[in-house]
């Protein structure tokens, strides 16, 4: 089990959804971000005067895979929310110990399902 | 009871004043329209505040800005382009038989004219003008680029709304200026073709130019909802408009007469039955009483009977009302159905309704007229078909002309290659890509479709 977790344009959410739903990951969580990496913000105008915004609205999603789905979900990922540009975000997957549904009790792989 | 006293002197005064001569009933009078239709002309005002809450309410948070600044800007660029070009053409004097009027860049007769009511008529004109032009902004909303809107703003305020109102409305400035259509009798008083159904047909073709938003239409050709950001902005701007068409209709008397009140009573019901209307149409068809089709609702109301408001029964206003909200809402299907993208339903409040309300008139207008010598007598009357055709003839004249011009605009636009933003900008919203600004700076929005 995985826990992937990916940081995203917001405006790519649309089409990773997309592509992760053309690969059967239908479950996921959003959440909003602020964050900087590469791209170094950009400038923002108000009345004259320049702001450097550092941090940028960014989409965390985090997925709890099973093995076998881990190499399609970065797949949807990637193809949704790449546009070759800098600050397309970054994918980090993370070992899961475990995973246990609330309402059943169930633990492990079958919790995922 | 005081203030009244010294608001009576005070026009006395200014009457006095303008006449040179001692204040006569007459100049009384005279002040007393020109008070009445300059407040009036406010109200209208007021209506470009609630065309801004509407569209923005209606569309997503990271367009707010854009809205905010097509709406201000269509009405200052629409303001000047109509004082400069505009109401020469629709208020001067014919030239080309009764199809174009000529009066000189920035109406020099103005000045020298009878004083005072020209310039209040040209006031209350302009905020007409700029109400036809606001009109398209919902409908072309969250893509089209800032600066062809601009440039639409300035060649509808100034070449197609006062050619086409000079037909209809040329006549209000005098005789030598009576337009083509008017002299056939037809009727539109306070503007459902001249000005909404304009603004309307031409909000049809820039969305149809356009194309729809990114997200908006599925694979399997059904509509995505693309819910607006604020309904409360956007319920605010209804009721703003409200107000502002109580400008709209009784001012366009442009006298301060005993029938103002009818007309807003008219006005008012037709409001009400549209809005009781839609919600009951929503509900059915939806199941649920959905607010933005209400709205949408009070809406076509008003622009309905905005045409006959003043030659109609309350009774048959109530009827007339009742009809614009069925039609708005089956016509905001029908557009989704064939997939012309309008965030706000513009095209189905203005110009479906300005359709409906001008030939309302040929239908409802009653024998006990209230209006200026007109002698024609609606269908349901016993009138027969005359009145209907001429109101048909001007409802279609309209429509090739606002259509027309109006796909011939966005098409020179497009083939320019600044119609429509890129996928990119589209996506990452109007405001951080083409003002580098944020209407909700330190607010963060779910900005995903």
């Amino acid at each position: 089990m995985k826990l992937i977790i990916a940081y995203i344009q917001p405006e790519r959410l649309n089409s990773v959804k997309q592509a992760l739903y053309e690969r059967q990951v239908y479950k996921m969580s959003v959440s909003n971000a602020l964050g900087c990496g590469q791209q170094m913000g950009y400038q923002h105008l108000y009345r004259g005067a320049i702001e450097e915004v550092t941090l940028l609205k960014k989409v965390r999603l985090a997925i709890a895979v099973n093995d076998e789905f881990v190499q399609k979900t970065v797949d949807g990922i990637i193809e949704g929310a790449r546009t070759g540009d800098i600050g397309d975000g970054k994918i980090f997957i993370l070992p899961m110990d475990e995973c246990i549904r609330i309402r059943t009790g169930e633990k492990g792989p079958a919790a995922i399902g | 009871m005081k203030r009244i006293v010294l608001g009576m002197a005070a026009l006395c005064a200014a009457g006095a004043l303008a006449a040179d001569a001692p204040a006569t009933a007459d100049s009384v009078q005279t002040n007393l329209n020109v008070v009445w239709t300059l407040i009036a002309g406010i109200l209208v005002f007021t209506m470009q505040a609630g065309f801004a809450l509407v569209e923005t309410g209606f569309t997503r948070a990271k367009n707010a800005a854009n809205i905010m600044m097509k709406n201000l800007m269509d009405f200052a660029a629409g303001s000047l382009g109509f004082f400069i070009l505009g109401a020469a053409i629709m208020f001067g004097a014919n030239k080309l038989g009764m199809w174009f009027g000529w009066g000189g860049l920035g109406m020099p007769s103005l000045a020298t004219g009878e004083g005072v009511w020209d310039w209040t008529f040209l006031f209350f004109q302009t905020m007409f003008c700029a109400t036809a032009a606001t009109i398209v902004s919902g409908a072309v909303a969250e893509r089209i680029e800032f600066k062809s809107y601009l440039i639409y703003s300035i060649l509808v305020s100034a070449v197609v709304y006062p050619i086409s109102g000079h037909w209809m409305w040329g006549s209000l400035a005098g005789e030598a200026s009576k337009g083509w259509i008017e002299a056939l009798g037809f009727h539109d008083f306070a503007g459902s073709t001249v000005v909404h159904s304009v603004g309307g047909w031409i909000a049809l073709a820039g969305a149809m130019m356009l194309g729809p938003r990114i997200g908006k239409y599925r694979h399997d050709g059904k509509a995505n909802p693309i819910p607006g950001h604020s309904l409360i902005l956007g319920t605010l701007g209804v009721f703003l408009l409200w107000i502002g068409w109580f400008g709209f209709n009784p001012g366009s008397y442009t006298a301060g007469i005993g029938s103002v009140g009818r007309v807003a009573m008219t006005t008012n019901l037709a409001a009400c039955a549209g809005t009781v209307a839609a919600l009951i149409t929503a509900w059915v068809i939806m199941g649920k009483p959905d607010l933005t089709m209400t709205l949408n609702g009070s809406l076509a109301g008003l622009v309905a009977i905005t045409a006959p408001c003043d030659q109609v029964t309350a009774n048959a206003s109530v009827v007339i009302g009742l009809v614009a909200g069925v039609l708005v809402v089956l016509s905001v299907f029908f557009f989704d159905k064939i997939h012309v993208d309008d965030p706000v339903g513009a095209v189905s409040v203005h110009c479906v309704n300005g359709v409906w309300g001008t030939l309302a008139v040929g239908l409802f207008a009653a024998p006990t007229s209230y209006s200026y010598g007109n002698e024609l007598v609606g269908l349901f009357y016993g009138g027969g078909l005359k009145y209907l055709g001429v109101q048909a003839l001007g409802v279609g004249v309209t429509a090739a002309w606002a259509f027309g011009t109006g796909l011939l605009i966005f098409f020179i636009l497009k083939k320019c290659g600044i119609l429509r933003v890129s996928e990119k900008t589209e996506l990452k919203g109007l405001d951080l890509t083409e003002h580098g600004q944020d209407a909700y700076a330190s607010f963060q929005f779910f900005s995903n479709m």
